[in-house]
């Protein structure tokens, strides 16, 4: 930032508005001193800046009622407006800004009695390399941007106060704290691992909600189900060859019984029996197919009987109410009303024969039942076929239970004959006849007892295949979430390890930053200060001075002028080192600047020679542009030897005072002579700016 | 006067860790570093939905 020239109007002690003030450049003479006596407005000099850049004014200085010069508000009538303003032009990175801040007064009765009229009024202007000017209305913003407004104790300071760095009230110690952070970036670092943190909470709090827990179960009862599945389908396996070996056995039983003479005409009978019972078994396999397919077409027109009889008495009444059938067209109705004259030939007029047409209109409604008409015929058609199916579906079951039961029944008898033969050839008396049957009837238990677990067993397979698919489906669809999973975590572990990486890089930049601006400060305390001191920068960024002792440093009570050299040795280090890491692009984004104003009132101001020299010498020198506001006897001597050759600029504050025994203060400007307080023409006070 | 203290002692690069990283994380790093600029002179900027978009927009 170079602050290239300052305005005032009306503002504290300059009455009307005071020329360009333009300030001496970086360079060989980069330093702008302004001349003035005690309460010729050095202060609101320096306050003019920081209230017109972030509206803040030095402690106890500036009340809003008493921005307006009075003796504007003195000339002004009785309910005028007066303004008062600061313009301040400066640039920053290739562009040039115009800032000014505005506070309207409306005066009373009396100057005294001056109401503000709202809140003051910022306007920020700025050209590019283009030239062109564009107003900017987020003024804080862009401000803040350049230079944030808690750096500006840094730049912007009252020499009269400035051991506030050292000695800081309480509430002032984080703001200093902050400053220094922020202009080193540290805050930056700080915010992004604040931030970067809040935003894991936010990646944690999605990947938690994708979650993966149900994915895990469900993976894990799939695999118990198959595994119960290929269980039961190796025992359904097991089982066939079980009965295929059962059944192998007793077809050899059955041989052998057919190959013994006293028993094959039993055994012939009994297998001519075993074909009819296939052939019944069979049959009714075939019923029951069939029901279920009768069922299953025609079964619900059982339920319609009172649908169908509530439909045509819907049907009836409305015949019986003439609605249907409808004999007349609408079309035709409104013909005839259009035309105004009925089929009888009678006048169907508006006005006079309105009765006549009332009543041909009403056929309108009803010949607008056509179309019921019609759906009512369909559906009278469908609502028979209906009864023509119930009727069919009662035969053709009763049909099917016939054949049902004949086949039942024979199935039973053949049963019985097949357990006689059996018994016949249990007890028969020939050899081997007997043990055979028994052994075949065992088998048979045999292939009950298998076929009975082989159904209870496709019935589990049913059941688990049935579960399989709903977890298949499940499946799918929590791959899809899966996959967003996988990127939430993914995210999850790109926040950490930036979390990981910022804090490693801001522990180890705060300790070379200390390091380095602890050496900064001591180098340049030495050199200004005769005292054995050594100035320590605190965890805190506060500033102290210790007094070595054995090698211990110890906290020592500083007085008020060592309080001031160590805070603008404090400034002076802070902006040398931020100049320093800018041009060795040793930073991180921060307050992006190359150039550092400062603008400082009465620096010298408790200072004793040795000192006034040394701070003259050496902190003018650390920043590119000085901005000096000073009284007659902090110039003299020490400090214009210092700084005489490399001012820019010079301006004199001529301060106009009402009273009449005024002693003349005058300074020496080179070989000019210059009064600072002159006699006023009138009956205030106020002050005028001229260039030396 | 103590001044034995010196970075230069120290060559670590201060910024190492955040040049270091994978592309994505390089990225993302330099996308936040760039909005906390900005935000800078806000006292308590509302920086989360921004972050978490960096870092989505990063990680796809």
């Amino acid at each position: 930032m170079r602050l290239a020239s300052l305005r005032l109007s009306n503002f504290r002690q300059f009455r009307g508005t005071t020329p360009e003030l333009s300030f001496a450049p970086p360079g060989e003479r980069p330093i702008t001193v302004f001349f003035g006596t005690n309460g010729a407005g050095k202060t609101a000099l320096l306050n003019a800046f920081t209230w017109t850049l972030y509206g803040v004014t030095s402690r106890g200085f500036l009340l809003a009622d008493q921005v307006v010069n009075k003796a504007a508000l003195r000339e002004a009538k009785k309910s005028d407006t007066v303004d008062a303003w600061v313009e301040i032009k400066f640039e920053h990175l290739d562009c040039n800004y115009v800032i000014r801040r505005t506070q309207r007064v409306r005066r009373g009765d009396t100057e005294a009695d001056a109401t503000l009229l709202g809140d003051p009024v910022t306007e920020l202007q700025w050209a590019g390399p283009d030239g062109r000017w564009r107003s900017e209305t987020s003024v804080q913003d862009t401000i803040g941007r350049i230079l944030p407004e808690d750096l500006h104790t840094y730049f912007f300071f009252d020499g009269e106060r400035i051991e506030r760095l050292v000695q800081p009230r309480e509430e002032e110690r984080a703001d200093i704290a902050n400053a220094t952070r922020k202009l080193f970036s540290l805050e930056i670092l700080d915010r992004a691992i604040r931030h970067v943190s809040a935003a894991k909470r936010t990646l944690e709090a999605e990947y938690q909600r994708i979650g993966d827990a149900k994915t895990v179960l469900l993976i894990e009862e799939k695999r118990k189900v198959e595994d119960t599945v290929a269980h039961k389908q190796q025992r359904v396996r097991e089982l066939d060859k079980n009965i295929d070996g059962h059944r192998q056995a007793e077809d050899e039983i059955q041989n052998r019984l057919r190959n013994l003479q006293a028993v094959r005409q039993i055994q012939e009978r009994r297998e001519g029996l075993q074909d009819d019972k296939a052939a019944r078994s069979a049959s009714l396999s075939q019923v029951r197919s069939e029901v279920s397919a009768l069922l299953s077409s025609r079964a619900y027109t059982i339920f319609l009987p009172d649908a169908c009889d509530t439909y045509r008495r819907v049907v009836d009444a409305m015949r019986q109410r003439g609605e249907l059938p409808a004999g007349i067209k609408k079309q035709f109705v409104e013909d005839l009303l259009s035309k105004n004259e009925c089929i009888c030939g009678r006048s169907l007029d508006h006005e006079r024969e309105t009765d006549a047409r009332a009543v041909v209109e009403s056929w309108k409604n009803r010949a607008g039942l056509a179309d019921v008409e019609e759906k009512a015929i369909r559906m009278g058609g469908e609502v028979k076929q209906l009864e023509v199916y119930t009727d069919q579906f009662w035969v053709q079951l009763d049909h099917f239970e016939e054949r049902r039961t004949a086949d039942r029944q024979e199935l039973s008898r053949i049963e019985e004959n097949l357990e006689r033969i059996s018994e016949q050839l249990r007890h028969s008396g020939e050899e081997e006849v007997g043990p055979l049957e028994e052994r075949r009837r065992q088998i048979l238990k045999a292939i009950e007892g298998d076929l009975i677990e082989q159904g209870s067993c496709r019935e589990v397979m049913k059941g688990h295949q049935e579960r399989l698919r709903e977890i298949e489906a499940a499946l799918e669809k929590h791959q899809a979430t899966e996959a967003k999973q996988q990127l939430a975590k993914r995210r999850l572990d790109a926040a950490r390890d930036v979390i990981e990486r910022i804090e490693k890089s801001k522990s180890r930049f705060e300790a070379k930053f200390r390091v380095d601006l602890t050496k900064k400060l001591r180098t340049l305390f030495d050199k200004i200060s005769y005292t054995p001191y050594v100035p320590e920068i605190t965890e805190e960024y506060s500033l102290c001075l210790r007094e070595s002792a054995g090698g211990m440093p110890l906290p020592v009570a500083a007085s008020q002028g060592e309080s001031q050299i160590l805070s603008l040795c404090f400034i002076g280090a802070v902006i040398e080192l931020a100049r320093e890491y800018q041009a060795r692009k040793e930073r991180l984004p921060g307050p992006d600047s190359s150039q550092y104003p400062v603008v400082m009132d009465s620096p010298f101001g408790s200072l004793g020679p040795t000192y006034r020299r040394q701070v003259a010498d050496h902190i003018t020198r650390l920043a590119d542009q000085v901005i000096l506001m000073v009284t007659n006897t902090q110039w003299r001597g020490e400090v214009e030897q210092s700084l005489s050759g490399r001012i820019g600029k010079a301006y004199i504050l001529q301060y106009y005072s009402p009273k009449s025994d005024l002693s003349a203060e005058t300074i020496e400007v080179g070989v000019a002579s210059y009064e600072l307080i002159k006699g006023s023409p009138n009956d205030f006070e106020y002050t005028t700016v001229s260039e030396v | 006067m103590s001044d034995s203290t010196s970075s230069n002692a120290n060559p670590i690069d201060a910024f190492e860790p955040l040049k270091s990283g994978p592309d994505h994380i390089r990225r993302i790093i330099e996308k936040v570093l760039k909005l906390e600029q900005e935000r800078l002179y806000q006292r308590q900027p509302h920086l989360n939905d921004d972050v978490v978009r960096i870092i989505k927009e990063q990680v796809i």
